[in-house]
C-alpha cells in the first residue's frame, strides 16, 4: 500500500495518455504537441534525444516493499540505469525508449503507484519530514497527511493545469526537515493551548532560481482543515497566477506582486468559499510506527536495481508501511523491531546492501545535473564523486558529519543549495576567450519557522577546485566548530570569514596553455562550453554569461577612461560589449576578432542601428577607436538586452510567440504537387504572412511529408501540428522570422 | 507582381534558397541590369542574368561576330559569324527566357553617349576589353551614382571588384590607363576560354546579390585568380582619398575619352 490512492477513473486518463504516445511514436502528432502533456505526466525527455525519464510519486517518500520490488522490475526490463532517488522522495526510471513508456505507466497503475504530477505545472509530489514517527521533536506523525492530501488533490483535474508548480510539505516539528518554510505551501505541526493537534501554515516560498522563505499564512489550524487550505491556495494560484512569464509565475511571485495584504485577502477569499462548498475534511490518523530505522545510504541518490530487491526483501517482514525515501537521496527501513535492529543492521552489510558509512558524503545532495538534464551547466554528480575522492579521511570528517552539502548543477535548485549548510550551483565562468565550469558557492542557511534564513553567497570558484575547496572548509570546520554548535551558528560566529578567504583562495584561473584541465568540467573529456546548454526549455545560467560581458566592457572602459592603456582598454570593451549577446543566438567565437565579427555580422543594422557600426568596423580594420562610441556601442547592446524576454528572444523573435488562437490561419492544397515544387509554394505562400502567422498545408504521403516539414523547420519556421488525415498529410506551420 | 505558375516553376530552384524566396525572384524580374561588351565576359553575364529572370538587360557593342571570338564568347555560334553581336546575343537571351526584355545598342561606349545609356539601369557590368572603356565606364558609374561589376583577364589570370557610390572604385587602385603598348592585348596575348566564363558568371553573381540586396558585395577588395595554378585571393582595398574621380577634391569632374584602345589586366 502506498500512502496515496489512485483516483476513480485513473486507467481511463492513463488510456488517453498512452493513446497520444502512441500517435506520437507514430508521429502522428509532433514533439510540439506531444510535450505539453507529457511532462505533466512527470515524463521528462533527457539530454540525449529520444530517452526519457519517468518521476514517480511517493508521498512522503513513502513506498511499501511491494511497490519498491516493483519498480526495481520494472527497471530491470526497461532501463539500463539505476533507479533513482529525489530528494523530494520520488523515485525516477531513467533511459527508457519512449514505446515502452505506456508498459511502464501500466505496470506502475497495477503498484498503485503514478507518475502524474511528476513534472510540469502539476501539483508535484508532497512531502513530510523525513524523521516522521521517529524524530524526538516531532509534536506528532506528519507523514498520513501528505498520502491523504494527494489522494485528494491528484483526483482534481485542475491540478495539472497550474500557471506553475506546486509544491506542499509537512514538516513535524519546527526543525522543518521538510523545508516547509521553502515551500509554496508547507504545515509544520504544532499544538494549541487546548493541547489539540494541528499545524501552522506557510505559503509562497520556494527555491528555483530566485529563493526566497515563505510567508505565515495561519498561525493555527486544525488537522482537518488541510485540504481546504491546500485547495484554496490552488484556487488562488489558478485565478491569479502569471501564466505568461514562466520565470515569474511561482506562487511567490504573485506574493510579491501583491503583496502580502492583498495576497493574504485574495486567499481568505478562496478559502471561504471552499469551506462553503462543504469540501470534506481530513479524517485524523494516529498511526504508530514501532522500532527502529536504517538509512541505507545511496550515493548520488543511485539505486541499483538489484539492491532494491534485497531491501524490498528484507522489509516485507516489518510490514506495508516500512520503507522511505530521505531527501539525502537514501532508502530508510522503518518499523524495525528493537531486537531486530542490530542483526538485520549486520545481515544488510552480509548481502552488501549497507557499505561503510561515510560522513558528509552520504548525506550530500547533487541534482541530475548536465549530464541527463537540458538545463544543467555543470556536472554536479561528477563533482560530487570528485569530492567524494577528495575527502580521504572519513576520521577526521566524523565531527562534521551532520553538514549538509548541496549541489545543483545551475541556479534552479533541484539539487536544494538555497537550504545547505555548504551549497553550490554551476555557473559559467570565462577566463579570456575560454568558458570554463565554475560554482557559486553558498552557506549557512538556517531554516525555522521563527524566520528561514537561505544559503548566504561566499564567493564563485572553478569547478576544478571545488573538491580542495570543500576537503579544506570541512576540516576547517571540524577543528574550530564548538561543541553543540550547528553549522549556521558557527557559520555566523566563525565560518562565514573562513569560507570566504576560502573562496578567494581557490578562485585562481590559470591560462588554458597553463591547466587544461580548468576547462574541462568534472567526469567530461570535452572541452567545456556554453552555447551546449542552449537547447534547454529555459536558459537559466545564461544571464551570468551576458552579465558577465557587460561587466568586463564597462571595467575596460572605465580603465580607458582612467587614462590607463586606453588604446587596448577601448578595442577590450567593444569586444566584450560585442560578445554579450551573441551567445542568446547560439554563437561561441573563439577570440575576441571573432566576436567582433560575429557581432557585425548578426546584430549590426539588423537588430542594433548601423550607427554602432564605426566602433565595430575600426576594431577591425585597426584604426583607433573613439572613447565615446565605445561607450555607444555598449549602451545599445544593453538596451537591446533590456529588451530582450524573460527566454532570451530577440523582441523581433518574440513576436512569434503569440496565440495560436490569436491569429488567422491560411489554408494551402499542395497534394498532388511534387518535391520540390511543394516547399517552393509554401515558402511563397507563407512570404506574404507576419511572423508568427499560421499557414496549413496539405501535402501528400510519402516524399513530401518527409522533406517539405524538415526544410520549413530549417529556414526557421515552426510545425505546429502535423496530422495525418485518409492519404495526406495536414501540416500546420507558424511562420519564422 | 504575382509570379505565374511556370514562373514558380522555372525560378524554383531559385525561390528554394532562403534568400531569394518569392520576394526574391521578383525582386530579380522587376530589375534592370547593363552589359556593356558581349564577349569573353559579357557573353556568360548575359546567358545567367537572363535565365536567372533579370527582367530588363541592356546589352551595348559595336562589334560583329568574328570566328576567333567563338573560341570563348559562348553566347555566339557559328552561324552568327559577320552579324552584329548586340543581334547575336539577343536572340539567346530570348531564347533562353522570354521572360526578359532585351535593349540592344550596336555601338560602342564614349564620353559623349555613355551617360544616356546607363541611366535608367540599376547596375552595370563592364565586360569590355581595353582600358579606354574600363576607365570611362568607371567615371561614368562613379560621376552618376551607378553601381557596377569591373572585370579584366587575361591568359590564365582574372580580376573583378564591385563598386557601389561611397566604396572604392576603380581609379582608386589604377590612377589612369597603362601607355600604349606597357600591356599586352588579348589578341597578342591570348586567354583560356574558361577563364573568361569564370569572372563573366561571379560579374553576373554579383549583380543578381546587388538586385537581392543580400550577401557581401566585393566592394573594398579585389578578387584575384590565377587559373594556371587554381588559386583564388581577394585584396582588401581602401577609398583613396585622391583619387581624381571618387576623391575629396576630384580633378576628373566631366567624362573625357582616352586613345589607346587595349586590354585587360595593368601592371602595378
Amino acid at each position: 500500500m502506498s500512502e496515496y490512492e489512485l483516483p476513480e477513473g485513473f486507467s481511463e486518463e492513463l488510456k488517453q495518455f498512452e493513446n497520444l504516445t502512441l500517435d506520437y511514436i507514430s508521429q502522428r502528432i509532433d514533439t510540439a504537441r506531444y510535450k505539453p502533456v507529457r511532462v505533466p505526466w512527470g515524463i521528462y525527455e533527457q539530454r540525449e534525444k529520444g530517452r526519457f525519464m519517468v518521476r514517480v510519486r511517493l508521498s512522503g517518500g513513502d513506498i511499501s516493499p511491494r511497490q519498491l520490488k516493483g519498480l526495481a522490475e520494472i527497471s530491470k526490463l526497461y532501463s539500463d540505469k539505476p533507479l533513482h532517488l529525489t530528494t523530494r522522495g520520488d523515485i525516477q526510471l531513467h533511459n527508457l525508449a519512449i514505446v515502452n513508456v505506456p508498459s511502464v505507466l501500466e505496470k506502475l497503475a497495477e503498484l498503485g503507484l503514478s507518475s502524474r504530477g511528476g513534472g510540469g505545472n502539476t501539483v508535484r509530489n508532497i512531502t513530510a519530514d523525513w524523521l516522521a514517527g521517529y524524530a524526538g521533536d516531532e509534536v506528532f506523525d506528519v507523514s498520513p497527511y501528505a498520502g491523504i492530501l494527494t489522494t485528494l488533490l491528484i483526483a482534481e483535474n485542475d491540478s495539472w493545469s497550474l500557471p506553475r508548480k506546486y509544491k506542499i510539505a509537512f514538516s513535524g516539528s519546527n526543525a522543518d526537515r521538510a523545508y516547509a518554510t521553502v515551500s509554496d505551501l508547507g504545515f509544520i505541526a504544532v499544538k494549541n493551548q487546548a493541547g489539540e493537534n494541528g499545524f501552522r501554515v506557510f505559503a509562497a516560498g520556494g527555491m528555483g532560481r530566485k529563493p526566497s522563505a515563505g510567508i505565515l499564512l495561519h498561525e493555527f489550524i486544525n488537522v482537518p482543515e488541510i485540504y481546504c487550505v491546500a485547495k484554496a491556495i490552488k484556487n488562488l494560484f489558478n485565478k491569479y497566477g502569471n501564466r505568461k512569464n514562466r520565470h515569474a509565475a511561482r506562487l511567490r511571485f504573485l506574493l510579491e506582486r501583491e503583496g502580502k495584504e492583498s495576497f493574504t485577502e485574495k486567499y481568505l477569499g478562496e478559502l471561504y468559499e471552499v469551506k462553503k462548498a462543504g469540501m470534506p475534511p481530513v479524517e485524523i490518523i494516529q498511526k504508530k510506527n514501532t522500532g527502529g530505522y536504517i538509512e541505507i545510504p545511496q550515493f548520488l541518490g543511485d539505486l541499483d536495481p538489484d539492491d532494491a530487491l534485497k531491501i524490498a526483501a528484507v522489509a516485507e517482514k516489518y510490514g506495508d508501511n516500512s520503507l522511505r525515501i530521505t531527501p539525502f537521496q537514501n532508502v530508510l527501513i522503518k518499523n524495525i523491531g528493537d531486537d531486530d535492529l542490530i542483526s538485520l543492521r549486520d545481515s544488510l552489510k552480509k548481502i552488501n546492501v549497507l557499505k561503510k558509512i561515510r560522513p558528509v558524503i552520504d548525506n550530500a545532495v547533487a541534482c541530475a545535473g548536465a549530464s541527463t538534464c537540458r538545463l544543467g551547466i555543470c556536472l554536479s554528480r561528477s563533482v560530487l564523486s570528485a569530492i567524494s575522492d577528495a575527502l580521504d579521511d572519513d576520521n577526521k570528517l566524523k565531527n562534521v558529519a551532520d553538514v549538509k552539502l548541496k549541489i545543483s548543477g545551475c541556479p534552479n535548485s533541484c539539487g536544494q543549495h538555497p537550504v545547505a549548510d555548504i551549497g553550490l550551483f554551476g555557473v559559467v565562468k570565462r577566463h579570456g576567450d575560454n568558458p570554463l565550469p565554475a560554482y557559486n558557492i553558498v552557506a549557512g542557511a538556517f531554516i525555522s519557522p521563527n524566520g528561514s534564513r537561505l544559503a548566504e553567497h561566499v564567493g564563485i570558484i572553478p569547478a576544478r577546485a571545488v573538491p580542495q575547496f570543500i576537503k579544506e572548509a570541512l576540516l576547517e570546520t571540524a577543528k574550530h566548530r564548538e561543541k553543540e554548535e550547528n553549522f549556521s551558528a558557527y557559520f555566523e560566529r566563525r565560518g562565514r570569514k573562513t569560507l570566504k578567504e576560502l573562496a578567494v583562495k581557490f578562485s585562481a584561473i590559470p591560462e588554458i596553455s597553463e591547466s587544461s584541465e580548468y576547462y574541462y568540467d568534472w567526469g567530461s573529456d570535452k572541452q567545456f562550453s556554453a552555447t551546449e546548454k542552449l537547447e534547454g526549455e529555459c536558459s537559466a545560467g545564461l544571464f551570468d554569461l551576458i552579465e558577465l560581458d557587460f561587466k568586463e566592457s564597462e571595467a575596460s572602459l572605465n580603465a580607458a577612461l582612467a587614462g590607463h592603456n586606453i588604446s587596448e582598454n577601448l578595442k577590450k570593451a567593444v569586444a566584450s560589449a560585442a560578445r554579450a549577446l551573441l551567445i542568446t543566438k547560439g554563437i561561441e567565437a573563439g577570440n575576441d576578432a571573432e566576436a567582433v565579427l560575429a557581432f557585425k555580422d548578426n546584430f549590426l543594422g539588423k537588430h542594433i542601428p548601423n550607427s554602432g557600426a564605426a566602433p565595430v568596423n575600426k576594431y577591425l580594420t585597426g584604426s583607433s577607436i573613439g572613447t565615446l562610441e565605445a561607450q555607444n556601442l555598449l549602451i545599445s547592446v544593453k538596451e537591446l538586452y533590456l529588451k530582450m524576454d524573460d527566454s532570451l528572444r530577440l523582441p523581433e523573435q518574440a513576436a512569434g510567440g503569440n496565440t495560436v488562437e490569436a491569429v488567422k490561419i491560411e489554408k494551402r492544397d499542395f497534394r498532388g504537387v511534387k518535391c520540390p515544387l511543394n516547399f517552393v509554394k509554401t515558402k511563397l505562400a507563407l512570404e506574404p504572412l507576419e511572423a508568427g502567422e499560421i499557414l496549413e498545408i496539405l501535402l501528400d504521403d510519402g516524399e513530401p511529408i518527409e522533406n517539405v516539414p524538415a526544410s520549413l523547420i530549417a529556414e526557421g519556421h515552426k510545425i505546429i501540428e502535423k496530422t495525418k488525415e485518409d492519404g495526406h498529410w495536414k501540416v500546420r506551420i507558424q511562420k519564422g522570422t | 507582381m504575382r509570379l505565374t505558375e511556370s514562373q514558380i516553376e522555372r525560378y524554383s530552384r531559385q525561390i528554394l534558397l532562403k534568400d531569394v524566396g518569392g520576394s526574391g525572384q521578383e525582386k530579380i524580374l522587376s530589375s534592370k541590369v547593363l552589359i556593356i561588351g558581349t564577349g569573353g565576359l559579357g557573353a556568360p553575364a548575359a546567358l545567367y542574368l537572363a535565365a536567372s529572370g533579370v527582367g530588363t538587360i541592356g546589352i551595348v557593342d559595336g562589334d560583329n561576330v568574328d570566328i576567333s571570338n567563338l573560341q570563348r564568347q559562348i553566347i555566339h555560334f557559328t552561324n552568327d559569324i559577320g552579324r552584329p553581336k548586340v543581334v547575336s546575343a539577343r536572340e539567346k537571351m530570348t531564347a533562353i527566357n522570354p521572360d526578359v526584355k532585351v535593349f540592344s545598342y550596336n555601338e560602342r561606349v564614349f564620353a559623349s553617349n555613355i551617360a544616356e545609356i546607363i541611366n535608367g539601369y540599376d547596375f552595370i557590368i563592364d565586360g569590355t576589353d581595353n582600358f579606354p572603356a574600363k576607365f570611362l565606364i568607371n567615371d561614368a558609374c562613379v560621376l552618376n551614382n551607378k553601381p557596377f561589376s569591373h572585370g579584366g583577364i587575361l591568359r590564365f589570370d582574372g580580376q573583378t571588384m564591385t563598386y557601389v557610390p561611397g566604396s572604392a572604385c576603380y581609379r582608386c587602385i589604377f590612377k589612369e590607363p597603362p601607355p600604349k603598348g606597357a600591356v599586352p592585348t588579348c589578341s597578342e596575348a591570348g586567354i583560356l576560354g574558361p577563364v573568361a566564363g569564370m569572372l563573366g558568371t561571379i560579374q553576373a553573381a554579383e549583380a543578381l546579390k546587388y538586385i537581392l540586396g543580400k550577401g557581401k558585395l566585393l566592394t573594398d577588395r579585389l578578387l584575384i585568380f590565377n587559373a594556371f595554378e587554381m588559386n583564388f585571393r581577394t585584396a582588401v582595398i581602401k577609398k583613396n582619398p585622391e583619387c581624381p574621380v571618387c576623391g575629396k577634391n576630384p580633378s576628373i569632374t566631366s567624362l573625357q575619352d582616352y586613345e589607346q584602345p587595349s586590354c585587360d589586366i595593368p601592371r602595378r
